[in-house]
């Protein structure tokens, strides 16, 4: 599902292009969260950012904080991907996540389909191996637990926490017969 | 009775020199009436603000408006021009010939004019979205020495982060303003936004989980991690500092008798470049002003 932030920010009559404030955290965040239901079980939901310029702190913390949260504790299974973001969002993301993860000491992190500044396809904090697993399922689509190993070299029981934590994470998608496919 | 003028001091350059102003807050408070601008050349948004504060302060403590006489006229131009008096806490004899007002022109695309951003949850947001309105439409005057789109939407954060603790936390209204200024060959853009409410410090006082050595390591804890007197983080300050860093420039916040300045424009690498002062005079609330110079 994707789902075109600026023009739901439009429907909501919030001043464009700027999404700032925790109001308009809170709203954006329950009126996305109502498109929830609608979608299957394990779907990919896209926030499209064009058009927009800055969501600040605040805006992040009541809107996409909770929906990664969402997407990692609810009974339905869901996936975050954002697009379209600008420089500054990319900026403000990184250091909400970031911050959250260090203090809350544990990891969220978003999968993204723009390439950011430091060259990855997810905002947010990995540790290398698991940001060369992300980047090659990311280039493969999906791949077998063998496959990972072979690929990076780490040991089994390594590899398969990593992949599961990725997968925890929501940042990895992981289907009934085992394969771990890209986000 | 009181019924004594102070001569106010020239000491409106800088947060810093406008110490010197704060430490008379208390003699203004007691003994005066008046307070004579007649020696004041230049006065930057920080410190205007904060005389708009001791104002305020003033006519809610002893009930009646403190007098600004003997304003020099470029002073006064700038203040009238700034709506410094819109806000209607000082009383002045001195008149301004309409001729002498400063057009709202090329000027006007400088500055934020002094705007109160309400303590209240809704009128506050209307507030901040409109001060980001305008700033958006005149970025390309105001940062006319730094531009690039970028810096635009750093600044519309800034704005928003900042703003924001005014009614989460201060449980009073306050004010902002902004300006790019010369001062010797450097172009300055100052943003300043002060408030007399309760502070950091008395902010923090149910939060257990928070511990500080003394008032200035709050604010430098308010700086560098995501804490919060509300909820479990607060991210605000921590991605003003994080902004201001990249840019290499300078933020100064001030609350109760504590100061935090990061001199980011001077800082190279390993230190942190944060100075703490404590034992300041006591100046309600919390007096944030971030600036680029180049």
């Amino acid at each position: 599902m994707i789902v075109n932030v600026f023009k739901k920010a439009e429907e909501l009559h919030c001043k464009l292009p700027d999404l700032i404030t925790r109001p308009v955290g809170r709203i954006m965040y329950e009126t996305i969260r109502n498109s929830v239901p609608a979608m299957s079980d394990g779907e990919t939901l896209v926030l499209d950012f064009a058009g927009i310029k800055v969501i600040d702190s605040s805006f992040i913390d009541e809107m996409l904080i909770r929906l990664l949260l969402d997407s990692v504790e609810s009974a339905k299974m869901f996936y975050i991907k954002l697009r379209n973001f600008s420089k500054i969002a990319e900026i403000n993301i990184d250091l909400v996540l970031r911050s959250y993860s260090n203090y809350k000491n544990k990891k969220i992190v978003v999968i993204t389909e723009n390439i950011c500044h430091n060259n990855v396809f997810f905002i947010g904090p990995l540790s290398e191996s698991e940001k060369n697993i992300v980047e090659f399922l990311r280039i493969n689509k999906s791949a077998t637990l063998a496959e990972v190993v072979n690929f990076s070299g780490l040991p089994i029981p390594e590899a398969r926490k990593l992949l599961n934590e990725l997968f925890s994470m929501r940042i990895a998608k992981k289907d009934n017969e085992g394969m771990f496919l890209a986000v | 009775m009181k019924n004594n003028t102070l001569l106010v001091p020239n000491r409106f350059r800088d947060p810093y020199d406008f110490e010197y102003v704060i430490d008379l807050q208390e003699k203004i408070q007691t003994a005066c009436e008046e307070l004579n601008l007649s020696r004041l050349t230049f006065i930057e948004p920080y410190s205007m603000l904060s005389l708009l504060l001791i104002g305020r302060n003033y006519l809610r403590k002893c009930g009646n408006k403190l007098k600004l006489t003997k304003i020099p006229i470029n002073i006064h131009q700038y203040m009238h021009r700034m709506d410094f008096f819109k806000a209607g806490v000082f009383d002045t004899a001195d008149t301004l010939n309409e001729k002498l007002l400063l057009k709202r022109s090329f000027f006007s695309k400088r500055v934020l004019e002094i705007t109160e951003i309400s303590n209240k949850e809704r009128e506050g947001l209307n507030g901040i979205t409109t001060i980001v309105g305008i700033f958006r439409k005149r970025a390309e005057h105001i940062l006319k020495h730094w531009l690039s789109d970028t810096i635009t939407d750093y600044f519309v954060t800034v704005i928003s982060e900042i703003c924001q603790n005014i009614y989460e936390h201060s449980l009073d209204s306050g004010y902002l303003a902004m300006q790019t200024y010369t001062a010797g060959k450097e172009n300055i853009v100052r943003l300043s936004i002060g408030d007399s409410g309760i502070g950091i410090k008395k902010s923090f006082e149910n939060v257990s989980s928070v511990t500080y050595d003394s008032p200035a390591h709050l604010i430098e804890l308010a700086l560098t991690t995501p804490i919060s007197s509300k909820r479990e983080f607060g991210y605000g300050l921590c991605q003003v500092n994080a902004i201001m860093e990249k840019l290499k420039g300078t933020v100064y916040i001030r609350t109760g008798n504590a100061s935090v300045s990061a001199l980011y424009h001077k800082k190279d690498t390993g230190s942190t470049f944060l100075f703490l002062k404590n034992d300041l005079n006591h100046f309600d609330g919390t007096q944030i002003t971030i600036s680029l110079m180049g």
